[in-house]
């Protein structure tokens, strides 16, 4: 090999991998910022702008728990609505829900004759899918359809005591959501009001 | 005896890679087919774009690395550094011989 | 080969070795201890540090935090330096790297149990210690890099340093990219698609990779003879390099994310097989001629039988990913028990095979028992197939029970055996590690044998 191809080599083995570690980063920060430019004209919708209808199911809350509903939020407006949506969701978070719950319905094997119609990528811009909460595994049936499917009474009962309402259950219970007289602390009202949101927009 | 039970080993072993190269290549031509018809149309599209230049990013820069590797010379003599470890190993070990 | 001073941190691979197999059997505890919830007799149910759904988060985070990341160190700190020939760029910065990992693990574990975990699989990390884990990781990048590029001008790249700075450079990238643009900037759908890329990339841009490096390294070594073919390797690190970075998105089939980005996903999944192929056949036809090594020693043992266990993983991925099977498949227990085989199958089999090898030399004793070792390598490897079956007939009843509209609770209640089965495997298990965590601390007890590091475990099967 003489000098001539050793310095064109040299010189090209330069511009390759300056190109490879650029086009790695470019790729990367493609993937980063590509999403925000191209979802831009999707509106990501604030948690406000979810709760600025009060659904029933929150004032029903409030009327089946005056005291608790009272000491927790005060009374059903879009605020503490808005308040409950979001610690239901980190406690969604912070219990792993997700792990156990899906949050999508697909388009195959019988799901939207068992659930309700299939999900759609516009359901999920919203704050409170910061991050996704599509889950990993179906132990208990997928969520994203729950709105309005059992009552709050049945949601109450469950989070304590699962196999007290659903027999054969094995969905752990969760008793601190709950005071010492089993009444529904914050915690509790919370997670029910997240979970009857699921889905409430197809059930208008 | 033995030497045909090698070549039957090798033969063996040969097949299976080039049934399952083959089988692979197959699979993955028609998912390319599959893949050029389903471009979706109107407000999607955008959103799969950016998967699919993101991935032809990532990949074009591994391809310009690997370019890279190329010109440097290590594909010239490539099974070179396989003995090279093993000749370090070596050396290290009666280093560490000595040593204890 | 020109240094004064020691080439290879014994002590730091000791240590990480160590750490990680307290994080491994604190792990493995807690995924029994969830198993339990599954045959409804949770032992400490009621108790909110101890919710299931935390002891799962802490289960998975253990195993790939603790033990995976420690053990691969442990690896790396042994190999690198012995492949390139330069020790790595500072012992300091290593005992920094070292006690930072363990902290970080035990703050994730504090904070998954006390309630701050993050929605995203894999990464469930907190939040206040996610910044802490990047800069971690650069630290690694910067601890191991500079020997690699050393090694680099001297002579054309073994293939293990291409794995090892693939991987080193890629879980930086991919760190961030998960953890905090899902968290703070793209929700739902988009956000799933990162999500998914990080889910799969820190499987395979971060284990995977170390995980080949080392077995490049630590095969031919002890078989003494080269790797069947060094151009075929490099042919699978670029394959991977090509084919990875798109795969995961098939974690989230049939979703609202757009069928065309599903479908890129599904075509580099089965892009990948070509490659795993390859790679496969190059360590199949090294072993070629010197099989007696599986039943004499117990390193390569665990190296091959691991090996089987990833054909079979990649060959199970290839089906499934494909939409039709993923109709049936998905969200039931065929993918735990097709994560099972993976995390704990192949990598967590090299690395107590690589246990085996370096424990000896490390601890300049011998291995207390071989009849321990022989019980531990058959605990796990009949445990672990036995669970992977048992799991995977189980993802087939739920599917199919789904897809016939059955109520719900009778995809629960059919479960039960299959979980059942899986706990009693998961006791094999565990009962393996802890005879193989036994028999380490054993040899400790023993004289030191004097002979020194070069010692190989040489082990008669019992």
């Amino acid at each position: 090999m003489d000098a001539k191809t050793d310095i064109l080599i040299e010189r090209f083995g330069f511009v390759f991998i300056v190109a490879g570690v650029g086009f790695f980063i470019l790729g990367f920060i493609f993937q980063m910022l590509g999403p925000v430019l191209f979802l831009g004209n999707i509106p990501i919708r604030s948690v406000e702008e979810i709760a600025h209808e009060v659904p029933w199911q929150f004032r029903d809350l409030a009327e089946e728990y005056p005291e608790e509903f009272k000491r927790a939020f005060g009374s059903p407006t879009p605020e503490t609505y808005a308040e409950a949506l979001r610690l239901g969701r980190d406690i969604y978070i912070r219990e792993g829900c997700w792990h156990c719950h899906s949050q999508y319905v697909r388009p195959v094997a019988n799901e939207p004759l068992r659930y309700g119609p299939v999900s759609t990528a516009s359901e999920y811009q919203n704050e409170l899918q910061l991050p996704q909460l599509f889950g990993t595994r179906r132990v208990g049936p997928d969520l994203i359809r729950e709105a309005g499917v059992h009552s709050n009474d049945w949601h109450i009962a469950h989070f304590y005591d699962p196999p007290s309402v659903e027999p054969g259950s094995i969905m752990p219970g969760y008793p601190w959501f709950y005071d010492e007289d089993g009444r529904p602390k914050k915690e509790a009202l919370s997670i029910v009001t997240f979970v009857q949101w699921l889905g409430s927009w197809e059930r208008r | 005896m033995r030497g045909k039970k090698k070549e039957w080993i090798t033969f063996i072993m040969g097949t299976w890679v080039v049934f399952g190269v083959a089988f692979c290549g197959i699979t993955f031509v028609y998912k390319v087919y599959e893949i050029v018809n389903t471009v979706p149309r109107g407000e999607m599209m955008g959103f799969a774009v950016i998967q699919v230049v993101t991935y032809l990013l990532v990949a074009m820069g591994f391809f310009f690395l690997f370019l890279w590797s190329f010109l440097r010379g290590d594909f010239s003599d490539l099974e070179a550094s396989k003995y090279r470890i093993l000749e370090m190993e070596e050396r290290i070990s009666e280093m560490e011989r000595r040593g204890v | 080969m020109n240094h004064r001073g020691e080439l290879v941190y014994y002590n730091l691979v000791t240590a990480h070795i160590v750490a990680g197999v307290v994080f491994l059997v604190v792990g493995l505890g807690a995924g029994f201890l969830y198993s339990l919830q599954f045959l409804n007799s949770y032992p400490l149910g009621g108790v909110e540090f101890f919710s299931p759904g935390r002891i799962r988060m802490l289960h998975t985070n253990a195993i790939a935090y603790g033990w995976l990341v420690n053990g691969l160190l442990a690896g790396i700190y042994w190999a690198v330096p012995r492949i390139t020939g330069y020790p790595v760029l500072s012992r300091t910065l290593g005992w920094v790297i070292f006690f930072v990992l363990q902290i970080l693990v035990l703050l994730t574990a504090g904070g998954i149990l006390r309630g701050y975990a993050q929605a995203i699989e894999w990464g469930e990390t907190p939040l206040f210690v996610d910044p802490f884990i990047t800069l971690g990781l650069i630290l690694i990048a910067l601890n191991f890099i500079p020997p690699i590029l050393r090694a680099s001008r001297d002579a054309p790249m073994y293939v293990s340093l291409w794995y090892f700075t693939g991987a080193l450079v890629w879980v930086i990238l991919v760190y961030i990219m998960g953890n905090f643009v899902p968290q703070y900037y793209v929700p739902g759908a988009a956000g799933a698609a990162i999500v998914g890329n990080f889910i799969h990339d820190l499987v395979g841009l971060l284990v995977t990779p170390l995980g080949w490096g080392l077995m490049y390294f630590f095969v031919p070594v002890i078989l003494k003879r080269p790797i069947w073919s060094h151009s075929l390797s490099l042919m699978g690190f670029w394959g991977l390099a090509f084919f990875y970075p798109m795969q995961g998105l098939h974690h989230y089939m049939w979703s609202p994310v757009p069928m065309y980005v599903q479908y890129s996903a599904v075509v580099a999944t089965i892009a990948i097989e070509i490659v795993v192929t390859t790679v496969l056949a190059n360590f199949f036809l090294t072993l070629r001629g010197c099989g007696d090594f599986l039943r004499n020693n117990y390193p390569i043992r665990w190296f091959y039988t691991g090996m089987v266990f990833y054909w079979i993983t990649c060959l199970q991925c290839a089906i499934q990913v494909t939409l039709t099977v993923q109709k049936v498949i998905h969200f039931t227990d065929w993918v735990v028990g097709h994560a099972h085989l993976v995390m704990f199958g192949v990598f967590s089999f090299w690395l107590m095979g690589i246990i085996v090898e370096l424990w000896p030399r490390l601890t300049r004793r011998e291995w207390y028992s071989n009849t321990l070792h022989g019980w531990a390598y058959w605990l796990n490897t009949i445990g672990l197939t036995v669970m992977f079956l048992a799991l995977t007939m189980a993802g087939l009843v739920q599917g199919f029970l789904w897809w016939g509209l059955n109520p719900f609770m009778d995809s629960v209640r059919f479960s039960i055996p299959f979980w059942f089965v899986r706990t009693l495997s998961g006791g094999m298990i565990i009962a393996g590690v802890v005879l193989f965590v036994l028999n380490m601390y054993l040899s400790l007890q023993t004289e030191t044998t004097g002979e020194g590091r070069t010692l190989r475990a040489q082990t008669t099967a019992g």
